[in-house]
């Protein structure tokens, strides 16, 4: 089973991914800030993908995306950016930190699915 | 999670933030220039609009789309807090509290809907088609995938799945400079596609999903029109462009 790491400080769209992802087969977890997932960070391991919220309160999705990819425990999970159109400038900045695709809120089900799909390929590249 | 007990959270969340524009709304009336207040409801009004999608009621998406612009533009100084557009906003979230907690399949839900999203809609600048839920335009997308994803077929019949979750796949081909090697080996994925695509999303959301295959640098969205269901012009003005 593919592990999920959901960063968004909405419960809803926390809940939209667990309902769109745990029936077919991954685990998705939560965290609704950047303190919680760094603690999830710290504790999980073959951890397959992390969905980062551009936009949270405290330290921000993007830098918490900096961190990770510094962090040679966890610079291989795929991130994918969760983010609103109002994002644009924010968005380039996390692709070249790393970050390969963002979807934009509000986003259907059946496309957060088949993008969870793509990034956990197993042939899916660094 | 059972999707009534998502819907339940949703139907939540979305009434904690409605409190807070109504807060926000009253602070407003009494100090019109408050740059606390514009920044609170447009904080709401952007949360309300990103969980639109939860439980795809589009009604409730287009209506929180309108709100969230009127309140992006207040909050930017491009609208002034005059009497329409407080009472615009007003009704507006009075129609989303009545669709939320009707629900979508009561008669009731939509009352007041129509008018409700007509007044803000008028208050704002003129918005390109594609920014607008559930107004479709045609795109045409041209990428060469990485190297190291051009063996990849999965990937590409998964990339091309959500493109058509996100509309309607009017043609997909590969670029003509890879055909002869493309067809000695049909189970080859082609080194890139091009791709016509009819969507309400918006550019950047296309972008989003196809950057994990392609560079920037080899990554070309164009939007090639707005409304219309007949694509036979734009299509010919993309093949026009292939021929050069």
């Amino acid at each position: 089973m593919k592990k999920v790491l959901v960063v968004d400080d909405s419960q809803s769209i926390r809940s939209q991914v667990a309902a769109a992802l745990e029936p077919a087969d991954f685990q998705v977890l939560g965290a609704a800030d950047c303190v919680n997932a760094l603690q999830w960070l710290q504790d999980l391991v073959d951890l397959d993908l992390l969905l980062l919220d551009v936009n949270l309160p405290g330290m921000s999705g993007i830098e918490l995306l900096e961190r990770v990819m510094a962090d040679p425990g966890t610079w291989r999970i795929p991130v994918l950016m969760l983010t609103t159109a109002a994002d644009r400038e924010l968005l380039e900045r996390a692709r070249k930190a790393g970050a390969k695709g963002w979807l934009v809120k509000p986003f259907k089900s059946e496309l957060l699915l088949s993008t969870a799909k793509r990034l956990t390929l197993p042939t899916a590249r660094p | 999670m059972a999707l009534a007990a998502l819907r339940e959270i949703f139907r939540a969340e979305v009434e904690e933030l409605l409190v807070n524009l109504d807060a926000g709304l009253l602070e407003l009336e009494r100090s019109r220039e408050s740059d606390a207040a514009r920044e609170r409801l447009f904080r709401a009004g952007h949360t309300l609009k990103g969980i639109g999608g939860v439980i795809g009621w589009i009604e409730f998406m287009r209506l929180t789309h309108a709100l969230e612009s009127v309140l992006d533009h207040l909050r930017a100084g491009t609208l002034r807090a005059s009497d329409e557009l407080i009472g615009a906003l007003f009704a507006g979230v009075d129609s989303v509290q009545r669709m939320v907690r009707a629900g979508e399949s009561s008669d009731v839900a939509l009352s007041g809907y129509g008018p409700a999203l007509n007044r803000l809609r008028a208050l704002e600048p003129p918005a390109p088609d594609s920014l607008v839920p559930g107004v479709p335009s045609l795109y045409e997308i041209v990428l060469r995938f990485r190297p190291d994803l051009a063996a990849l077929s999965e990937d590409t019949k998964l990339l091309l799945d959500q493109l058509g979750v996100m509309g309607e796949l009017v043609s997909v081909e590969p670029l003509p400079e890879s055909m002869s090697s493309f067809e000695r080996d049909a189970t080859r994925v082609p080194p890139g596609l091009r791709v016509l695509l009819r969507t309400p999303e918006t550019e950047l959301a296309i972008k989003g999903v196809c950057v994990y295959s392609a560079d920037e640098d080899r990554l070309r969205i164009v939007r090639l029109a707005e409304t219309s269901r007949d694509a036979s012009e734009p299509e010919r003005a993309a093949r026009e462009r292939r021929s050069e």
